[in-house]
């Protein structure tokens, strides 16, 4: 969509509550394609939303390599022991029997935006109208001098869930007596901003129980993090002596790591860790900026549709965008789709395309039945998505709404998992 | 019922205010008006942000909202809308709806069959 488009679509948006967008119709009464790639909270939404809400008009394939995907919302449950881990793990099988999308597991290796062609791992090509990208995040091994795909098995990052998550469960519980456990957090912006600080309570959990003269160091690439004071007051009410943050410009920075011997140098010291999650920098899933599509490490969009800035057929949604305000979360993601999704029938079909509204809300669990919570909803700026109105839990609340916050995340839970996968 | 676990719910100052609310106008405001801005089309595509959490049947921490009644809805969205009922993610959503919205809302989920 050029300059001048943009800004027409946002006036006659500013005038009503909807308008009806010119249908691309498709050509010899096939019906119009939409090819997803990625099924997790963007992808899988944005797939389930078009074919459900398009009643057959639109062909919709979703391209997944993996049969059964595993959010990484909820992960830190699983290694805190709150969950067990199939109940993080859900298959794409309803998506096909109940709206008809076409699933396909495979990897999607390339995009030709101008010949509107996406390549699969096995060599096939298919065609489409429209492309949803929704890859997630890259890892960047080589922001940290030493760390490598392969040192992920001594020092998981542990950031796409999965048996890496498992992984670092057992190091966990296997840690010596009295050990240390270190939790190296990525620069911003990263995905799921508090995770990382989760986990650390998670962890905290574990070794109060198995191992308590265990402690946590915190060795942080940043100076503040998301909800810090109400983590740090969480950390000294359950696990008073065992969590040590140390800031960036404390600490000096990380120099390097060794998976070999487990320590992690920083110009302040050298630190021996006896399990360790290290969690390195991040960027778009790489068949993005093979497509062309980024700038620097995320792709821009337009904030009224999700649409890539480099590409009007190709909308790009959750982590791997620029969503400005909006945290890469899966919450953000499943909203983002919903939007595109909007958008695309409407281009497609004609259907209404309505005033794009954005939400999100990031619960975390400090301790047992300790849940904390914070969120904001957002509205399309001609540049950016912007804050509307925001909220976050507070250190005086009592324990009966923490309960509920955290009984609140898991209706959470099962509700975004009916919202992607039924 | 709904209305119960809203009186139940309410702060005990917003409590006379509310009722005579209830008992006077919901019959006349609710009804007569706010069903003819209700666009259940434009409910359905609002309802995306309430779906992310309520699902057809109620789970632990969060109610079903499917197959509600229509005037129930509204009094419970405005409740929020108000902050005159508890819920940071409730007041957030509820707080940026209009009336038309919010009409179109409970339209939507009033029509939709809940899930036994």
């Amino acid at each position: 969509m050029s300059l001048i488009s943009r800004r027409s679509f946002l006036a006659a948006m500013a005038t009503s509550t909807a308008l009806v967008a010119t249908p691309r119709l498709a050509v010899g009464g096939s019906r119009p394609k939409v090819v997803v790639v990625g099924g997790g909270a963007g992808g899988a939404t944005a797939a389930r939303y078009i074919a459900k809400d398009s009643k057959g008009e639109i062909d919709v394939t979703l391209i997944e390599a993996s049969k059964k995907y595993y959010t990484c919302f909820f992960s830190n449950l699983y290694l805190g022991g709150f969950r067990d881990y199939q109940s993080i793990g859900h298959g794409y099988e309803r998506l096909s029997s109940n709206h008809g999308v076409n699933v396909v597991h495979e990897w999607a290796s390339s995009v030709d935006p101008s010949a509107r062609k996406l390549t699969l791992g096995s060599g096939t090509t298919i065609d489409y109208d429209k492309l949803v990208l929704s890859p997630g995040i890259d890892l960047k091994y080589d922001s940290i001098n030493g760390y490598s795909a392969e040192a992920q098995t001594k020092m998981p990052h542990a950031w796409k869930s999965g048996t890496q998550v498992q992984v670092l469960r057992d190091q966990v519980l296997n840690m010596r007596k009295g050990g240390t456990f270190i939790m190296v957090p990525p620069p911003n912006p990263y995905r799921c901003p508090p995770g990382p600080y989760e986990r650390v309570s998670m962890v905290a959990h574990i070794l109060k129980n198995v191992n308590p003269t265990a402690n946590i160091i915190i060795l942080d690439t940043k100076t503040k993090f998301s909800k810090q004071g109400l983590f740090t007051a969480g950390w000294d009410k359950y696990y008073p002596g065992m969590v040590e943050w140390i800031d960036s410009e404390t600490h000096g920075g990380i120099l390097n790591v060794n998976p070999e011997t487990m320590e992690i140098v920083t110009d302040l010291e050298t630190f021996k860790a006896d399990a360790a999650c290290v969690i390195p920098a991040q960027r778009a899933g790489s068949i993005a900026s093979r497509a062309g599509l980024t700038d620097g490490d995320w792709c821009p969009i337009i904030p009224s549709s999700m649409q890539s800035k480099a590409d009007e057929n190709i909308y790009v949604l959750g982590d791997s965008s620029v969503a400005s305000s909006m945290p890469k979360s899966g919450f953000s993601a499943n909203s983002q789709a919903k939007v595109a999704a909007n958008h695309i029938r409407g281009s497609l079909t004609g259907s209404k395309v309505y005033e794009p509204r954005f939400s999100n809300t990031c619960w975390s669990l400090v301790a047992t039945n300790d849940g904390v919570k914070v969120g904001a909803n957002y509205r399309a700026g001609e540049e950016k998505i912007e804050v509307v109105d925001k909220f976050i839990s507070t250190n005086d609340e009592d324990s009966g709404v923490r309960k509920s916050t955290f009984e609140e995340s898991l209706g959470w839970y099962s509700g975004i998992a009916d919202d992607m996968f039924s | 019922m709904d209305i119960y676990l809203l009186i139940a719910n309410l702060r005990f100052n917003t409590l006379i205010i509310f009722l005579c609310t209830i008992i006077f106008c919901s019959k006349v405001v609710y009804s007569e008006s706010l069903i003819n801005i209700a666009d259940e089309e434009y409910g359905a595509y609002l309802a995306g942000e309430c779906l992310t959490c309520h699902q057809s049947k109620s789970v632990t921490g969060i109610p079903s909202i499917v197959g509600k009644d229509f005037n129930s809805l509204i009094l419970m969205l405005n409740a929020y809308k108000n902050k005159d009922l508890d819920s940071k993610v409730m007041q957030l959503v509820a707080g940026k709806l209009n009336d038309e919205q919010i009409a179109s809302l409970a339209l939507y989920f009033s029509n939709l069959s809940p899930i036994k």
